[in-house]
């Protein structure tokens, strides 16, 4: 028996003899495997750089301060200066560069879905500041609009080791209301019981924003797995954070 | 298919395997549509010892004929009946090599060249560098060549001697 002959005859065989349901959610999970496994500009639900013209607005710069921008002015909100925002600069020592910093402990602390090159020069991880107070930072209306900094936020507060308590009364003090509650009506669709999404929804009063276009779309906030050869039907996960 | 509890079982147990096939390949460049693990195992007595007991703790199953498919047998010496098995296991499919198509007998000499890693969750395999990925390529008839995989290849060997320059 030649070499091709013996391994068309040992696929066959296996073919044959495995069962084809169990066939069927391995092949689900390689896919899932895989795309956990590729580096991150490879993934499938890679976070995109936004495009950039040659001239505008976010390569401005006035009196010192960038006018790309904010997410509040996306929402039509009025920004607050943040006392979080401020501790966390001097708690953290990344001072301007604070929103560079919280993404990176993001994705130090879980938030593997934007893993990404980051600036070696911004201080470590402060461990003395906690998750749902990175993550609130995150959705500050103050920051120069980001995306993938929501996106991140959602990520790393979809955990078990996260106080729902504690983020609700953080989002109401630092007015992201309605960026945490966008977040937990997405994650309902995927996880009705999913905390702390599931608490928010229920205890964090709204607070309308004339827009909310600029919040992420839900499948930005998910993952997307199972495209396969085979037209089986595509699986959807939350991105909950790797712990 | 949890690739990583089959690397681990391989891992646990020391059986000396170099990762080949299209998992190598996606875990060092490119996504590729693959659904079995391909290892090539060092042909010796002690090493299929060592990969059955790896097997068996797999749940591994293979048979002569599909009527025959059953769980492999605590005895090593099956593993020497021929070149090469397809197996499936509670993890996954596994292929299994003794020799590879191309570098016939030439494992250790590959091994050396071969190029250590590991994946998204820490688990440390030795994979077919590229250079012997795409000797494996160029050994197969032409309709079962995988051009892209070839120019990736080709691409990162180019890339890898210029860096050297």
């Amino acid at each position: 028996m030649n070499w091709d002959h013996l391994k068309r005859e040992e696929e066959r065989k296996r073919d044959a003899a495995s069962d084809p349901a169990q066939r069927w959610i391995h092949i689900q999970q390689t896919i899932t495997w895989a795309e956990a496994n590729l580096p991150p500009h490879l993934r499938r639900n890679r976070p995109r750089q936004p495009r950039r013209t040659s001239f505008d607005r976010s390569t401005l710069e006035s009196k010192g301060r960038s006018i790309a921008p904010t997410l509040a002015d996306k929402l039509g909100d009025v920004a607050q200066v943040s006392g979080l925002a401020i501790r966390l600069a001097q708690a953290s020592r990344a001072g301007g560069r604070l929103p560079d910093w919280l993404l990176k402990v993001a994705v130090e602390r879980g938030a593997k879905h934007y893993q990404r090159p980051f600036d070696s020069t911004l201080p470590p991880d402060n461990p003395t500041i906690t998750d749902e107070e990175i993550g609130v930072a995150l959705c500050l209306g103050q920051h120069p609009y980001n995306l993938d900094h929501l996106r991140a936020a959602a990520q790393l507060l979809s955990s078990p080791r996260v106080s729902p308590k504690r983020l609700g009364w953080l989002a109401v003090l630092e007015r992201c209301e309605p960026v945490m509650l966008h977040i937990a009506e997405v994650a309902a669709r995927f996880g009705p019981d999913l905390e702390p999404w599931s608490y928010l929804r229920g205890h964090l009063a709204p607070r309308p924003v004339p827009r909310t276009d600029a919040l992420p779309h839900w499948s930005r906030l998910v993952s997307h797995t199972g495209v396969t050869a085979f037209g089986g039907p595509p699986r959807i996960d939350w991105l909950a954070r790797s712990e | 298919m949890n690739v990583d509890e089959i690397l681990s079982a391989l891992n646990n147990e020391q059986v000396d395997y170099l990762l080949i096939g299209g998992m190598n390949f996606l875990l060092r460049h490119l996504p590729e549509l693959t659904f079995d693990v391909d290892v090539w195992v060092r042909d010796e007595a002690a090493n299929l010892e060592r990969l059955n007991r790896a097997l068996r703790k797999l749940g591994a199953e293979w048979g002569r004929t599909e009527a025959e498919w059953r769980p492999v047998p605590d005895d090593w010496h099956w593993l020497q009946s021929q070149g090469l098995f397809c197996l499936t296991t509670k993890h996954g499919a596994l292929d299994v090599f003794r020799d590879v198509r191309g570098l016939e007998g030439r494992y250790f000499e590959c091994q050396k060249r071969g190029l250590t890693s590991s994946t998204g969750t820490g688990v440390k395999f030795t994979g077919l560098s590229d250079e012997d990925m795409l000797t494996c390529q160029e050994a197969l008839p032409a309709a079962e060549q995988k051009q892209t995989r070839m120019e990736v290849l080709r691409a990162a060997i180019a890339k890898a001697k210029e860096q050297l320059r």
